[in-house]
């Protein structure tokens, strides 16, 4: 790990490459070079393939197969969301979050409480995580991770099996949470219409081996005032500029 | 996973009552075939309840029935912690590691097919007749069962629960017992009740065997004079010990474990 020139609460990856034995062998990172900034809500766009979840479990630390250079602010704190909500299902939604708070943390109890609290499912503290629905299991998960008072908040596609309207909901949560705590956030979704409702910064990666296709600013009012014919007119401008970007190319 | 006797079957609204008079009555019924087969075959074949009863109270009185009862009784608890560790230990160890898996597989296959009575024989040709050899007899025995069942239950760890553990930079005892214990359970407890029954068996067999006291060997005693009622009051008095080990320690244990399942 090495940062010269990067501030100190900067993330940075410079020719990132991560490669699988297989079968069949594959490139799923090829030389990529993303610098995230402090308080940025990145999105990571791309067909599958692309690398996407590959690159979020190299920063959470579950992947160290990589070659190239990784640069974290030195004892970053980051915490992941992972796709599915992956809850102990013999502990209860307090213990769940109980379990990763440093041991002998005296305040971890009332500090859980709170945040079950900030994310809508405080009547639950005590029930398993069997007796809750799908949303509720994922609220459960962010909760989780926001226990161990990220930098760096991870999600991998947190809710790409729910229902429309739950997800919706989510979606505000995550825009609250993160307006409340400016907490550097990288979320991947393979949904435009997402990444335009919560990014400050989206970077649409091309089809495997992942590479950076598109580095992206929406032009559009901070995430959580941005209107739903905004959000709309935004991801069609950019899909007729770039018809091709979801497949991961960027040519005309 | 077993389920505890004494819960209602799913979607029969039984009390509970209703269950403890049935038991009851079942164990009623028991001593009334008993008694009348008793008295068909002649009590000096099989005894009636009363006979054992006052057989069960004469050793009882001397003291030698909670002496035997003790001494097998601890021969069975160690045994049965020494299998159930080094079992699990294997176990866990041969589902979790290919290598070791297959470096030990034949080596387990051979130990589930190794008559007990050859390696209880076999440890007191080595060992001498003591206390040693008769617990790592019964142990020995029991090991690879245990194993077997282990095994299977490691293999079926859900990794990406322990992921999480990673991902959130648990200590490695934190892992192993919130994440790693907890989806053993079932095997440890399927391990631990059919163990349970098995061990004791053992255990009064290397009693009978090589041992001057315990349940084996009052009954290997007994048999020489002919007293059935003696052996009959040593069994049930054993068997008694074992039921509420299970129903006072185990049965609660697992149902506190398994909560969650119920919910």
């Amino acid at each position: 790990m090495t940062s010269a020139s990067s501030p100190a609460s900067t993330i940075a990856v410079t020719e990132l490459s991560r490669r699988f034995a297989g079968p069949p062998e594959h490139l799923a990172l090829d030389r990529l070079d993303l610098t995230v900034a402090a308080g940025e809500f990145l999105c990571l766009v791309g067909p599958s393939g692309s690398g996407k979840t590959t690159l979020l479990r190299i920063l959470a630390g579950l992947d160290r197969g990589f070659t190239g250079q990784l640069a974290l602010p030195p004892g970053l704190r980051a915490a992941i969301v992972f796709q599915e909500p992956r809850l102990m299902p013999w502990l209860t939604v307090l213990d769940n979050l109980l379990l990763v708070a440093p041991t002998g943390d005296a305040t971890a109890a009332s500090r859980a409480r709170a945040l079950l609290e900030e994310v809508d499912i405080a009547g639950f503290a005590d029930a398993y995580p069997g007796q809750l629905s799908g949303g509720m299991q994922r609220r459960v998960a962010l909760a989780r991770a926001l226990l161990v008072a990220p930098e760096l908040m991870l999600l991998d596609e947190p809710f790409v099996s729910l229902d429309m309207p739950t997800a919706e909901h989510l979606r505000q949560l995550v825009t609250r949470l993160w307006r409340g705590r400016r907490t550097t956030s990288i979320f991947v979704t393979h949904d435009l219409r997402e990444a335009m409702a919560l990014a400050t910064r989206i970077l649409f990666l091309t089809r495997s081996p992942g590479r950076a296709a598109l580095d992206w600013r929406p032009d559009l009012p901070p995430p959580g005032e941005r209107g739903a014919a905004e959000i709309e007119a935004a991801v069609t401008a950019l899909r007729l500029r770039y018809p091709r970007l979801l497949e991961g190319e960027i040519g005309s | 996973m077993a389920i505890a006797p004494g819960g209602p079957p799913r979607g029969t609204p039984t009390p509970a009552g209703r269950q403890l008079w049935l038991r009851l009555g079942s164990f009623v019924l028991l001593l009334l075939v008993w008694e009348a087969a008793a008295l068909i075959l002649g009590s000096r074949v099989l005894p009636g309840p009363a006979e054992v009863a006052a057989a069960m109270r004469r050793a009882a009185e001397s003291g030698e029935l909670f002496f035997n009862l003790g001494m097998t009784l601890y021969r069975v608890a160690v045994a049965f912690i020494l299998a159930m560790a080094l079992g699990s230990g294997l176990g866990i160890l041969m589902g979790r590691s290919a290598l070791a898996d297959r470096l030990l597989d034949a080596w387990l296959i051979i130990a589930l097919n190794l008559p007990a009575l050859v390696v209880m024989v076999l440890c007191y040709v080595w060992f001498g007749l003591n206390d040693v050899a008769a617990i790592l007899a019964v142990a020995v025995n029991k090991i690879p069962l245990v194993a077997t069942i282990m095994r299977e239950e490691a293999r079926r760890l859900d990794r990406s629960l322990i992921e999480v553990g990673g991902a959130f930079h648990l200590s490695r005892g934190r892992i192993f017992l919130r994440i790693y214990l907890p989806q053993l359970y079932p095997g440890l407890f399927a391990s631990a009740r059919s163990g349970l029954a098995l061990i004791w068996k053992l255990v009064l067999v290397v009693e009978l065997l090589g041992r001057p006291n315990g349940v084996g060997f009052e009954i290997r005693t007994l048999f020489n004079y002919f007293d059935i009622a003696g052996i009959l009051a040593y069994s049930i008095a054993f068997i008694a010990i074992v039921l509420a080990i299970e129903w006072a320690l185990l049965i609660p244990l697992e149902r506190r474990v398994t909560a969650w399942r119920r919910r």
